[in-house]
């Protein structure tokens, strides 16, 4: 019974916390765009995260390893710093689009601008970070974004015609008016928000964290195989509704307010509600996530003590580099920038960097020495490979994409 | 010395051709404990990490397993005291 | 004696690899192998090496220099030693190494020490693992 619990628990927060900045923002532009037309990518997407993220845990269960010490280990030093330069930038991207979406989260239910939260809402990320016990900081924000449930329901209430939304969504190619470049572009970010690398770094040091032993694994690909899909099921949920308000009118979203204004018209106050609470707690949670992974990131390269298991006087090194990258964050939104166009810049880079995050992964979980008889199957070697194919060509397409089309323009 | 120093090294034949670079070492226990390099794995190309799959227990997806074959073709196991690492 | 498979590769067994002390802390990567050269020639190994110089000078080029630079530049001393690790404190050689000693014992990188000193430990909470 107690297992039992676990596992729901586990599912739950897995569910609330799939969504980040870039799945709000990647699912709606597109649905506002595209419609549901490029639903697939994210099923696709989310078949990859479920494949790989299946591996993470496995490692992290049985070797209790995490993976970017395997990147070091198996590609050697110097490919590995290469890797660990790509990912860490691209990480701290995704953490400061993740610390932009939190402040305007905190401005759509305040009105006060949100440069002001920025560093508010810094200060606070690091405060958990140092403090929050790992797994009291998973659920919380993991459960409180399940709020997020809000577009499910507002699709329903949104009265749609069910049976043009499945055209759109077994349709392949851009609508009208649209190119096939900008199609791509945002089938690459969609692809991206799904599987952006932070999500493995987390999945398989947070196991690591959690001290997940074989016994654990049940536990793991419960998360995977059902709390993904289910958290896959709130990015397209965000899609529908972006494209029944926006699509026919032609308008595109910009803004974090203009993708959470479907959920007020379904549901007035209550929706409204409901999704800045599920948007402050999916950013909050993912900057959380990409802050740990910033830190996880550099330290398993160069070998460091790293997590929160340990109290932070015996890593030093991590912690810091877990400050130095919100403090960076913070001075990049500092500037001005738009923390939506930040986002959209993290997607592509995540895109880029994604082969040399995933390669290692797959090489990693055939190992014996590692996982005597938990190393793949055949069939997850299959999916790994199908998957590392797709992969590359999305990182090869990523950039020329985002030139030829202004970045989505 | 360094590992890292012999790591790489070019490795010629007797009539001072080079046939290839160092890309590990194989050592067996001493007595004392402390490992004895034994012989040299010796790639004909540039020193490619050969992701493991030159030893049993992996068994990869197919096709990277087969790509790493192909990198590591030529590779081949040389006794130390064969070892020339001048012309 | 070490348990560690046979025949040890250097490379693919030893070098990059994640090193824990006996209650499992992290001690750093084998960032290079100490080989001292015996009467017949044969090098045998002598001590695992961990530190950011030792591995800029390992990778080379103006990358490894870099690291090097900068691994001096961050810590205290001008002249910042290796963390030195007998062979003989090595239990068993597996997907970590493992060693019979704590990391205490080791000495402590000087990066590490010093951020912990001077900043880490003078913020409030240091001590609590967020229990």
């Amino acid at each position: 019974m107690k297992k039992l619990f676990a596992v729901t628990l586990g599912i739950l927060t897995a569910i609330g916390g799939f969504v980040d900045i870039g799945d709000i923002v990647a699912n709606s532009q597109t649905g506002a765009r595209f419609g549901m037309r490029l639903a697939w990518v994210v099923v696709l997407g989310v078949g990859g995260i479920c494949v790989y993220a299946e591996m993470c845990g496995r490692v992290a269960a049985v070797a209790h390893r995490g993976v970017f010490d395997l990147v070091r280990e198996r590609l050697g030093p110097r490919i590995a710093l290469v890797n660990l330069l790509g990912s860490y930038a691209v990480t701290m991207l995704t953490l400061t689009a993740e610390i932009g979406g939190v402040a305007l989260a905190v401005e759509l239910a305040t009105s006060v601008n949100y440069l002001l939260w920025v560093p508010i809402a810094a200060f606070v990320i690091w405060v958990v970070l140092w403090r929050v016990k790992f797994s009291t900081l998973e659920r919380v924000f993991g459960l409180a974004g399940l709020a997020l449930v809000i577009f499910v329901i507002a699709v329903f209430r949104l009265h749609p015609q069910w049976s043009v939304l499945g055209h759109e969504a077994t349709s392949f190619g851009p609508s009208d008016g649209e190119e096939w470049a900008t199609y791509g572009f945002f089938a690459v970010a969609l692809f991206a928000a799904a599987m952006t690398p932070y999500e493995v770094f987390f999945f398989s040091s947070g196991g690591v964290e959690e001290r997940w032993t074989r016994k654990d694994l049940t536990l793991s690909r419960a998360n995977v195989f059902v709390g993904f899909p289910l958290g896959g099921l709130l990015s397209l949920a965000i899609m529908a509704c972006a494209s029944l308000v926006y699509l026919p009118v032609g308008a595109e979203v910009d803004t974090l307010g203009q993708a959470a204004l479907p959920t007020a018209i379904a549901a007035g106050k209550l929706g409204l509600a409901l999704v800045i609470l599920g948007f402050f707690a999916a950013t909050f949670g993912a900057a959380l996530e990409t802050g740990l992974s910033a830190g996880y990131t550099v330290a398993q390269y160069f070998g460091w003590q790293w997590g929160k298991y340990v109290p932070p006087r015996r890593a030093a090194r991590f912690h810091t580099v877990i400050i130095v990258s919100i403090l960076i964050g913070v001075a990049v939104l500092l500037t001005t920038v738009d923390p939506i166009q930040v986002t959209e810049y993290s997607l592509v880079f995540s895109a880029v960097v994604l082969p040399l995050t995933y390669l290692p992964i797959l090489v990693v979980a055939n190992d014996r020495e590692y996982l005597g008889d938990q190393a793949n199957s055949k069939v997850t070697n299959v999916l790994g490979l199908a998957y590392l194919v797709v992969i590359l060509v999305v990182a090869v397409a990523a950039v020329p994409l985002m030139i030829v089309t202004g970045v989505g323009g | 010395m360094r590992a890292s120093e012999l790591l790489g090294r070019t490795v010629y034949a007797p009539d001072g051709t080079a046939i290839g670079v160092i890309s590990d070492l194989l050592c067996a226990a001493g007595e004392d404990g402390l490992p004895r390099v034994r012989s040299a794995i010796v790639a004909p190309r540039h020193h490619t990490r050969l992701l493991g799959y030159d030893r049993p227990g992996i068994q990869g997806p197919w096709l990277i397993e087969k790509l790493a074959g192909w990198l590591q073709r030529g590779v081949r196991e040389i006794p130390w005291p064969e070892v020339r690492l001048d012309p | 004696m070490t348990d560690q498979p046979e025949p040890l590769r250097l490379d693919f067994h030893l070098l990059d690899r994640q090193i824990v002390d006996v209650d499992g802390r992290m001690v750093g990567n084998v960032d290079d192998v100490e080989l001292d050269v015996d009467r017949g020639g044969t090098p045998r190994v002598v001590a695992l090496l961990v530190g950011q110089a030792v591995l800029g000078r390992r990778i080379g080029g103006l990358v490894g220099r870099w690291l090097e630079a900068s691994a001096r530049r961050l810590s205290p001393d001008p002249d910042p030693a290796p963390i030195r690790i007998p062979y003989d404190l090595v239990m068993s050689v597996g997907s970590e190494i493992e060693l019979r000693v704590k990391a205490s014992a080791l000495g402590e990188p000087p990066l590490e020490t010093w951020l912990r000193k001077h900043f880490v430990d003078r913020i409030p909470g240091a001590d609590h693992a967020g229990e």
